[in-house]
């Protein structure tokens, strides 16, 4: 967890992340910083996100965040 | 004894119920304030040509002609009164079908008792309206605020619920008089075959209705095709002959007279042979007001003073036809 | 009895057209709602099946023989990539680990190649019916242009309504159960229903199978609440369409063909109105598609969310034909920026050029594809395709400035949260799109630069004359009714923007709640009979996006 809060603190430092709720229907994350987002975190976590994971419910909080990248760890 | 649910139910149908009443009602109340009492073209009346026939004084109109657009270019009453001194009134209208042209021939005789009915034929070959489509006239008809909503742009606060009484006379009695010209091709509608067209049931039945209309009051019902080269054609005339035939009424087709008439196709059309123009009509109504002369019915009414409007009319007419 | 039989042999049904057809208000609806009341709970589902198939017979024959042919290929796509999902599952359970990603790709592999074949037919079919006369008339051209006579036929398709947008939403479908995100539906009916639905099928929402499948075949009954918002809902997009939209219609379209004898500021005023017209008439047709939804008790996606409060160009494509947008975005976008060689790429230049520029070479290029589809998606065009690329390059710009303006708004104090600033932004979005829209509508891109040029060269209002409103079927009475409703529509636009719904006014009384919802009701349906732009004068408008 403490890795994916940094990631996002280095995409956009602005946004607090452990209580923000609805970055991606908030329009707070834009798809640029999405992109960044899953180059990271597939380099960092070793992981591959498939574009059907790409939906608002995967991003809306670095919770569900987590949850997805568990969920593909176990793959 | 109603329970709760039953009750609450019965509220909300009771609340969509008078909604629809109070709906219906409204409109036939803005039906009754939006449609003119008088037929100023202006005030927004539909085919108000043909409804100025109610502005003519009684019984002052010896023969009528019925029909849509072919009729509407092609039948020019002011023509026959200058040959014949017989007053005739045009009330076609464009894109009529059969059953409101019906219903035209009643409006007609409501002050008025011709003598000879013309029905331009082209009509008689178009889809009669279909049960839904009637009904829809019907509710467009009863609810015609529909038609007339429109002049909430300009409409004259005091005619509002006043009687129907409609003064505005049509100087040309229902003809349009159009001047524009477009060649025609050189006609071959009229080549031989031996194939006839055939003729929508309810069409049929119809003429015939209108044709009984007519003779109960004494009035003769004819057809008559108008020359068209593109309208026309030999197989529309071989079923409209046999139909004329099988319901004994008296028909005559324009379009074997294009010589005897002196029809041009260079000139006399308005848009390349669908409709006449007014120097089509002026040829075909002089055989028209001649073919009325002959049947001995009527009087030339030219020198009687109770008829002096159609003389000023007729000048009009001729102003208009060649502005100096 | 002959009457009827008579009338069934010669197949005289009535023509529809739209929504806002005569037959379709007054009898379709109506009877629509009142069948579906009475239909029994099990029978409902297959009911809006058939009404769904007989409203498209009566649109237009062809439409139907598109959407079986497309349903069968939903349903056959569907079952094959299901099989081969369900294979690699059981040789995956068998295989050791170490092999396991060499099996898993065997399979992907054949899954992409299924994928390739349901979207050759799919967009396949949209590229040759909308397309081929568009490049027989380029290479045409060329031919011309090099000197020679041997000219191509141009064919003409018979192109069935709403083809774009259920195409759309049958590869949709395919393309999620590839992924994962739904399972292949094994009843036809479903998938058929799914696709036909008639309140979506002529332009949209363009919806995902797990919007609205379910929910389509469970098929509710009929609620008071949903029954009256969903009627509100109808007239409300009927004054949409018919006060404002199809009012300015022959006006509009005066400007844009008769442009060379006008100066600069009528066009621009012909610009605005267009933008206006196509809002009202597109948003309009949605709200009475959503409203038909509503009252079955079906929630369609929304496909408009007041896109003129936009601050950027960015967020108005967020808020405008939201499905199309979206549809990009999962299908389009995402697959782009975020493929493997993209990855990298992002990856690498993040490190250099930091997290702003980063990932923005990767974006742009997915946003190429995006817009270059949007433009062509609407029609076989120059200036649909130069349309998308405007919106392209100004989204870009938008990125590419984001850093600078937050820098400049820094130095200069200013607070980007404050009205003006806001209002400015929003005004500045309204213009951009206003000028877009005019490429958009132009006969032709090079007459669409010859409006723009023009606007600069010619500015003034001269000839908007009397005689050019006249030709133009409209006087100024059309445009106070036009402005008075537009205000009220505003009005409700400023009170959703601030998250007031007009719906929950309407529920707060204790008493009567219900009796006010039908007086709101009985007072625009009124308005519409009085106003509305139809009748003598005024000729029915197809619902504009119905032809994209």
């Amino acid at each position: 967890m403490d890795k994916l809060l940094e990631i996002l603190q280095d995409i956009n430092p602005d946004i607090d992340y452990t209580t923000c709720e609805d970055l991606i229907d908030g329009h707070r994350l834009e798809s640029l910083s999405i992109i960044s987002l899953i180059a990271e975190l597939e380099d960092a976590f070793d992981i591959t996100i498939p574009a059907a994971e790409i939906i608002p419910a995967n991003f809306n909080s670095a919770k569900a965040m987590m949850a997805m990248i568990e969920r593909l760890q176990e793959d | 004894m109603l329970d709760e649910k039953n009750k609450n139910r019965l509220y909300k149908s009771l609340v969509v119920i008078v909604f629809m009443i109070v709906l219906i009602g409204s409109m036939l109340l803005l039906s009754f304030v939006f449609t003119p009492t008088n037929n100023y073209p202006d005030a927004g009346m539909i085919d108000w040509n043909v409804k100025a026939i109610l502005a003519e004084p009684q019984n002052s109109i010896d023969a009528i002609f019925l029909g849509n657009s072919e009729g509407y270019y092609a039948f020019t009453p002011l023509k026959i009164w200058e040959e014949q001194g017989i007053t005739t009134y045009n009330c076609s209208a464009k894109g009529n079908p059969v059953n409101i042209s019906e219903s035209y021939l009643h409006l007609a005789f409501e002050k008025q008792t011709p003598k000879v009915v013309f029905f331009e034929t082209d009509s008689i070959y178009k889809k009669p309206l279909v049960i839904w489509q009637l009904f829809s006239s019907r509710v467009v008809e009863t609810f015609s605020v529909m038609s007339y909503h429109n002049r909430w742009k300009d409409m004259d606060a005091s005619e509002i619920g006043k009687e129907k009484n409609y003064t505005y006379q049509d100087d040309f009695k229902g003809f349009f008089m159009d001047k524009a010209t477009v060649a025609a091709d050189p006609a071959t509608n009229m080549n031989p075959t031996d194939k006839s067209k055939h003729i929508f049931y309810r069409n049929r039945q119809y003429i015939i209705r209108m044709k009984e209309y007519c003779e109960e009051r004494g009035a003769k019902f004819v057809l008559v095709s108008t020359p068209t080269t593109k309208n026309w054609n030999m197989k529309k005339h071989n079923g409209m002959a046999e139909f004329a035939q099988s319901a004994g009424i008296e028909y005559i087709d324009m379009n074997f007279m294009y010589d005897e008439l002196h029809i041009d196709w260079n000139t006399d059309s308005r848009d390349g042979g669908d409709h006449l123009n007014v120097v089509g009509a002026d040829k075909i109504c002089s055989y028209l007001g001649q073919y009325l002369a002959n049947t001995g019915l009527f009087t030339d009414k030219r020198t009687d003073p109770s008829y002096s409007k159609w003389n000023e009319n007729l000048e009009k007419y001729n102003n208009a036809k060649n502005p100096s | 009895m002959h009457w009827l039989a008579y009338q069934l042999l010669h197949g005289e049904l009535p023509q529809l057209s739209s929504f806002t057809n005569f037959h379709f208000v007054v009898y379709a609806i109506p009877c629509f709602i009142l069948l579906y009341v009475l239909m029994p709970k099990k029978l409902k589902r297959y009911y809006l099946l058939i009404a769904s198939y007989a409203f498209c017979f009566l649109i237009n024959g062809a439409m139907v023989i598109y959407l079986l042919v497309s349903t069968v290929s939903m349903f056959g796509f569907g079952l094959l990539l299901d099989k081969l999902q369900t294979q690699m599952k059981d040789a995956l359970a068998v295989t050791e680990k170490e092999q396991r990603k060499a099996v898993k790709k065997k399979f992907v592999i054949k899954q992409r190649v299924v994928i390739l074949f349901a979207i050759l037919l799919h967009i396949g079919t949209l590229v040759v019916l909308k397309y081929t006369g568009f490049f027989v008339t380029n290479i045409n051209r060329a031919i011309t242009m090099s000197g020679g006579t041997n000219l191509l036929t141009v064919p003409h398709f018979l192109i069935p309504i709403g083809i774009s947008f259920f195409s759309l939403q049958a590869l949709s479908y395919i393309l999620d159960v590839y992924r994962g995100i739904t399972k292949a539906d094994r009843n036809i009916l479903r998938l058929a229903l799914f696709l036909a639905f008639f309140p979506q099928v002529i332009e949209g929402p363009i919806s995902r199978y797990n919007q609205t499948a379910d929910q389509l075949w469970n098929s509710p009954q009929v609620n008071t609440q949903s029954f009256t918002f969903g009627v509100q809902r109808i007239i409300f997009g009927m004054i949409k369409k018919i006060v404002i939209a199809d009012r300015l219609n022959s006006f509009v379209a005066l400007i844009f063909n008769d442009y060379a004898m006008l100066d600069g500021g009528t066009i621009a005023l012909g610009a605005i109105l267009y933008t206006i017209q196509l809002y009202m008439d597109f948003s309009g047709i949605m709200d009475i598609g959503l409203g038909i939804s509503e009252i079955v008790g079906i929630k369609l996606p929304e496909n408009f969310e007041r896109p003129f409060f936009s601050k950027t160009i960015s967020e108005f494509w967020k808020r405008w034909h939201i499905t199309l947008g979206t549809w990009f975005r999962d299908y389009i976008f995402y697959p782009v920026s975020t493929s493997t060689s993209m990855k990298k790429l992002t990856s690498s230049a993040r490190k250099k050029l930091g997290n702003h520029y980063g990932p923005l070479i990767a974006g742009s290029i997915a946003l190429f594809s995006v817009w270059i589809c949007n433009g062509l998606w609407h029609g076989a065009d120059w200036n649909f395709i130069f349309f998308g690329m405007y919106h392209f390059v100004l989204i870009l710009l938008g990125n590419i400035l984001v850093p600078l303006v937050r820098l400049v708004n820094k130095k200069l104090n200013i607070n980007p949260e404050n009205f003006f600033y806001k209002l400015m932004q929003i005004l500045r979005t309204c213009l951009l799109v206003v000028i877009g829209e005019l490429f958009f509508r132009a006969n032709g891109l090079m007459n669409g630069f010859h409006m723009f040029g023009r606007i600069f060269t010619d500015f003034s209002f001269s000839s908007l004359t009397s005689d050019l409103l006249v030709r133009g079927g409209i006087d100024y009475l059309d445009f106070i009714i036009a402005g008075i409703t537009l205000i009220g529509i505003f009005a409700v636009s400023v009170l959703n923007e601030k998250k007031i719904s007009v719906r929950e006014l309407q529920t707060k009384p204790v008493k009567g709640a219900l009796v006010l919802q039908w007086s709101v009701i009985f007072i625009l349906a009124i308005f519409l009979l009085v106003f509305g732009a139809y009748g003598v004068g005024y000729a029915e408008v197809y619902p504009m996006y119905a032809e994209f």
